[in-house]
Order: structure tokens, then sequence, then C-alpha cells
């Protein structure tokens, strides 16, 4: 007997780039599940996406094809778990793989991730930039980042302060 | 008929504001929340270290980036709610520690705290200053975690622990218990929310027995203990024999929470009943602790998951194993702590194990033990504290049935691993190790996951227990495991991409 057909959904980028996805890879996004849930009617006309564009949203989709599946955290996931999980900067392997792109990209698939209401990707993304972070001073992390240091020197003064040592004193 | 409005108009709706962003996104635009999830991601919570004066380390040194960084920092009181002073760290008396840790306070707002305060005598001026700032908040502490004999400065938290959840009080080998002409032994006798309880070397502190939940005893016996708390789930008791002075309670009791009961001896066992007990630890065994065992399991009709033995000494009669095995066919895990004696002691508890493994897989009614009733042991977990007297025990064992093997290591520096032999049988191999123990340098380590043998290292904290879930690492199967066929059809699930 052949399998029930998955439905696919229709979504359309902020470029207009469509994208036909099947709905359980699509519902990995608590964003549009959400809003398939409030639909009762079928839609033909996609999805509007304007806040992510074309190529960032074909990386969102092989993350959410390749965990379709899996148990999405729910509302009334422990708190404990969850400081568990913030609390390790683990990536697994794959994700890992999935998350090695320039910085313009891995900002844009936190901010689609976000966006999107996608969890477990926006928590694979919050940690890549903490790794990149971890171990570095702010000058380092200005650098990384291309940031431009915009303290007031009243600031500099109480940030100096902060940093004192005896020897400074 | 639906009243729905159509999908699109949901979505545009929903549309957040910032739609005319500029296509190039820095790390500076990113939401607060998404940057306070980084932020706390680099806290270094389970650190020894003494973090909240260190602005090397996050939240201090992301505040210290640029203006909106700094904005969302220190606005955001979670991330300062961490405390962690170790007062004979050299830094705590080059910086101003005093000042540093009244503005992490102050930034913390009325956040919930957790504390980690390690005294050092010596520095008692300057301790007792620091211990007087976190007194001012001591309404919102959440966990204390104090290491020292000197409470009287936390004198004035008294009345005032209302939020106080979780309490761990440790001795340094060097200060001695409870200083002072009068040490406030009722300190912590009136929180209403503590549920955890980890005490050690402190036996005449009170605490509000009646609600703990959870309760690690360095000292005292676990009679008295378990008959004062009810409510107890899980109990740890002392690694040492009992004091004289206490006196042991020798009549029968029956505790209906208890879960979890990790004991030192058998004494405590032989009067009671735990029907709800699913994990039994014994620290020494004796002569005999089979039996005992055996009966306990009777009388509680208790179903054990998971049973561990420590210091195993004496020849074990093979039947009593096996009828201690037989009336707990819920087994799953077996922990086997300071395995420091002969391979011929240890074969006697897993031998049957494998034995029964083995024959019932070929013949269900061998021992006359029915199907359900097959032990069915996965996991095998060595307390291995003393790795570099047991080396050769590995080449002892032959565990075919194990899938998962589980192996906690303080020393690594100067051992080698020797469960490379059994690699080709076990899915999983799960080293639990201190945090600070250079356990990744390991280089048999390397060649095994470059084969794609699970290994997965988990760091522990100072007390030995893992910082992450066990179990979900162990039970959990590998996403990651597909076959070359199913990945090549699950690529894209389906997905169709079109140009619009």
């Amino acid at each position: 007997m052949a399998a029930p057909a998955t439905q696919q959904i229709k979504i359309r980028c902020n470029d207009e780039k469509e994208f036909t996805v099947d709905r359980d890879v699509l519902e990995r996004s608590v964003l549009i599940k959400n809003m398939l849930e409030d639909v009762t009617e079928q839609q033909d006309a996609p999805i509007p996406l304007p806040n992510v564009s074309g190529p960032v949203m074909a990386k969102v989709l092989e993350y959410c094809t390749h965990h379709r599946g899996e148990p999405l955290p729910s509302a009334d996931t422990e708190q404990s778990q969850d400081e568990t999980r913030k609390r390790t900067t683990d990536i697994s392997e794959w994700d890992q793989k999935f998350i090695t792109v320039d910085q313009e990209m891995l900002f844009e698939i936190i901010l689609a991730a976000n966006y999107l209401d996608i969890k477990s990707l926006l928590d694979v993304g919050c940690k890549t930039v903490a790794n990149m972070i971890k171990g570095k001073t702010p000058e380092e992390i200005r650098k990384l980042f291309n940031i431009v240091n915009d303290f007031t020197p009243e600031e500099e003064a109480q940030i100096k302060k902060e940093n004192e040592w005896a020897e400074d004193r | 008929m639906s009243s729905a409005p159509p999908l699109t108009a949901i979505v545009s709706a929903s549309s957040s504001s910032n739609q005319d962003r500029p296509a190039q996104q820095e790390a500076t635009n990113l939401p607060d929340d998404v940057l306070i999830e980084i932020f706390e991601i680099l806290v270094p919570y389970h650190s020894q270290y003494h973090y909240t004066i260190d602005t090397t380390l996050s939240p201090w040194s992301v505040s210290q980036v640029c203006q909106s960084w700094r904005k969302v920092a220190t606005s955001t009181p979670r991330l300062w709610c961490h405390i962690g002073i170790t007062m004979n760290k050299p830094a705590v008396h080059q910086r101003d520690t005093v000042y540093l840790v009244q503005l992490a306070l102050e930034r913390a707002q009325d956040h919930l705290l957790s504390i980690r305060f390690h005294d050092d005598l010596r520095y008692q001026t300057l301790s007792h200053a620091i211990q007087q700032a976190l007194v001012t908040r001591s309404h919102v502490w959440k966990q204390l975690d104090y290491k020292g004999g000197d409470l009287s400065p936390l004198q004035a938290a008294q009345g005032r622990l209302d939020r106080l959840e979780s309490l761990c009080l440790s001795d340094d080998p060097e200060i001695p218990s409870l200083l002072g002409a009068e040490p406030p032994l009722a300190l912590f006798a009136v929180a209403p929310h503590l549920r955890v309880a980890k005490i050690r070397d402190h036996t005449r502190i009170d605490l509000p027995w009646a609600q703990l939940e959870f309760y690690e005893a360095s000292d005292g016996r676990p009679t008295i203990d378990l008959l004062r708390c009810p409510r107890l789930i899980n109990y740890s008791g002392p690694s040492l024999p009992s004091r004289g002075d206490i006196p042991a309670f020798t009549g029968n009791f029956r505790h209906s929470c208890l879960t979890h009961l990790a004991i030192f001896s058998v004494e405590g066992l032989q009067r009671l009943e735990a029907p709800t007990l699913t994990m039994l630890k014994i620290a020494v065994a004796t002569p005999g602790i089979f039996v005992d065992c055996a009966d306990f399991v009777r009388r509680s009709q208790c179903r054990l998951n998971i049973f561990g033995l420590g210091m195993l000494a004496t020849v074990e009669d093979k039947a009593q194993v096996v009828e201690f095995l037989r009336i707990c066919p819920s087994i799953t895990e077996l922990h086997l702590m300071w395995v420091d004696i002969a391979p011929a002691v240890l074969d006697t508890i897993l031998g049957p194990l494998a034995l029964i493994s083995k024959d019932v897989q070929e013949d269900p009614s061998h021992l006359g033990l029915t199907v359900p009733l097959v032990p069915k042991l996965t996991a095998l977990n060595f307390d291995f504290r003393r790795t570099h007297a047991n080396a050769d025990l590995w080449d002892e064992f032959d565990q075919s049935g194990l899938i998962a093997l589980f192996e906690s290591r303080y020393y690594l520096d100067d051992t080698r691993w020797h469960g490379t032999k059994y690699v080709d049988r076990l899915e999983a191999v799960i080293i639990c190790t201190q945090a600070s123990a250079r356990s990744y340098e390991v280089p048999e380590f390397g060649e095994l996951t470059d084969a794609g043998f699970c290994l997965l290292i988990l760091e522990m904290d100072e007390y030995g227990r893992p910082i992450h879930d066990l179990r979900q690492f162990y039970l959990d199967p590998d996403p990651d495991l597909e076959t070359d066929e199913d990945e090549e059809e699950e690529e894209y699930g389906g997905m169709d991409m079109d140009d619009g």
C-alpha cells in the first residue's frame, strides 16, 4: 500500500524565491506551524516570508530536513533541561558542518531562526557565535565582528575601573 | 464554515518591523534576546574558578565591547546572578573584589542568585566583607554552595532565606568544622523552599528535614536520616562508617518516596522497606551482601534498575548472585565502584551476568528463568577512581551483552585507556571526567572517533556529578546513524526549489 502523500506547502522569500516543502519539514518552524494550524482551508498561494532571503531559507530548510521528525521542544520543557542545554557549547558533528558558513550567512541564519522560531537552529547559531567569542578580549571581539568602540569617556573610565588590578591603583 | 483569516494575511501581519534592515547583518544588529542567549552561553556557570571577578570572562567581557552590547549585558539580571568566589585565588586579592561583587549584585537586581563561595581563613577581613555584601541579598539566594568552616558572617541571613532551594555545605580539609564559640547551627532551619541539601561534615546543622527531597550526607546514620526525611526521593549517605556517637535506629521502617539510595554498607538496609526504590548503591560490599540485598528487594517489592557495589573484597557465592539477579529482572545498569580488587572477585559478579545474557538467548528456560526475568544488562559503570591500579582488569572481562560502558576517570593524565578491545562489541563508551582532567588528550580516543565509534566525554562538576544528563546521551538514538541510501533519499525531504 502506498504511503499517504505528505502535504506540501509553498513559501515565498523576500527575493521572490519560492520553495515547495513537505509540511512536516516546514513545521520545524513554530511560527509557520502555528500559522498552518490557524488556517483550516487549503492554501494555494505561497506563504510570504518577508524577513528571509532565498539563499538563507535554503540553508534553513537543509537544517529542517535533516532534523525532521525529531521532537520539538515543548513550551513546558523543564527549566533545568533548558538551562543544561544552554550551558553547553557542544554542537553535533552534522550541525557543526552545517553551520560552517561565512559570518554574514551565520548571522542571517540566526536572524531567520529567531524570526521563524526554530529553537534548535537558533541554539546552534548562538553556540557558534559564543564559541567564536570565547576566550577573546573585548578588543579581539570588536575586530572579529567589525564592531566600533563607541564608548564615551565616562564609560571607558567605568570599564577601566572594572578591570583594575592592584598594581594599577 | 471556518472564519480563519487567509494565511497570507496572517504572515503579513506577523512580519516584524525590521523588514527594511540592510542585507548585511552585523553582530551589533542582533536582537537583544538573541544577544542575551549568546552571552548566557558564555557565562562559566560550572567553572570552579572565581568567575565573578574575572572580567576577562562573560558577562564582563561582552559588556566591554560596545555601547549596545554593554546596555544589553548590564541590564540583563540573569547574566549576573551566578556569583563565584574562591578566596585563595591570588586575583581575589589583586582586584577590588568587594566592589566587583557589589556591582554584579547590583546588576543581578532581584533575580534569584546562585552562589559559590570558597572561604579561606587566612583572608578573614576580606572574606567577611564579601560575605556581608552577599548577605544583603540573602532574600534572593536560590542556591548556596559554601565551602569553609566559618558560617558566622552569614548569620545575618537567618530568617531571610525564603527563596533558598539548594544548599551545599562542605568543609575545607584544612579548616576545622564549624568554627566559633556559637556557630549559627539554626541558620538554615527555616527555609521554606529548601529541597536539596548536601552537607559535608556539618552534622550538627539543623535543616528543615521534613521537606527535603534530596539529601547527601557525609556523616550521621542513614536510618536516622531516612526517618526524619519522609519526603526524600534521593538519599546519598555517608561514605565512611557511621560514627559511634550517633545511635542507630533499630526498628523496621518503611519509606514511601525513596527512589535512589546510596549508602555505605547494608546497615540501614536490613530494616528498611522502600517499595519505590529504583537505584541501590552500596559503597562497601560485605560478605553475604547479595543475600541481604535479595531480602531487601523481596521485602520492599521494589523494581531496581540500577545496582551498584563498591570495594568488593570477598568472593561471593555465585548461586547468591544468580538468585539476586533473578529477583531483580529490571536491572539494566551495574555500577562497580572503587574496583581495586582481584579480577576473580569481579568475575564472580560479572560471570553470572554474562552467562545469563548469553544462555538465555539460546535457551530461555535456562536457570529456570522466564524470558521476562532476563536481566537486560546494557550498561556497565566503572567508577575507576584509581584507574592506574586497575588497568589490567580490562583483560579479564568478556561482557558480550553490553552495548555501553561508562567509566568515571579522575586521573587520566598518567594512564592509558584499556577499553580498546571492546570497541567491536560496544556501541558507546561514555567517559565521565572532571572538567579539569586532560582527558581530551588521550590518543586512543581520536582513533576511535575517527572510526565512527560513539565516544562521549562528559565533564563532571567538582562533586563528580555529570554536568550533562547521562541518560539523554545514552538512551537517545544517534540521529546521524543513517545509511547512505537513506541519506540520498532524504536529502531534500521532498523539497523542490523554484525560482519565483
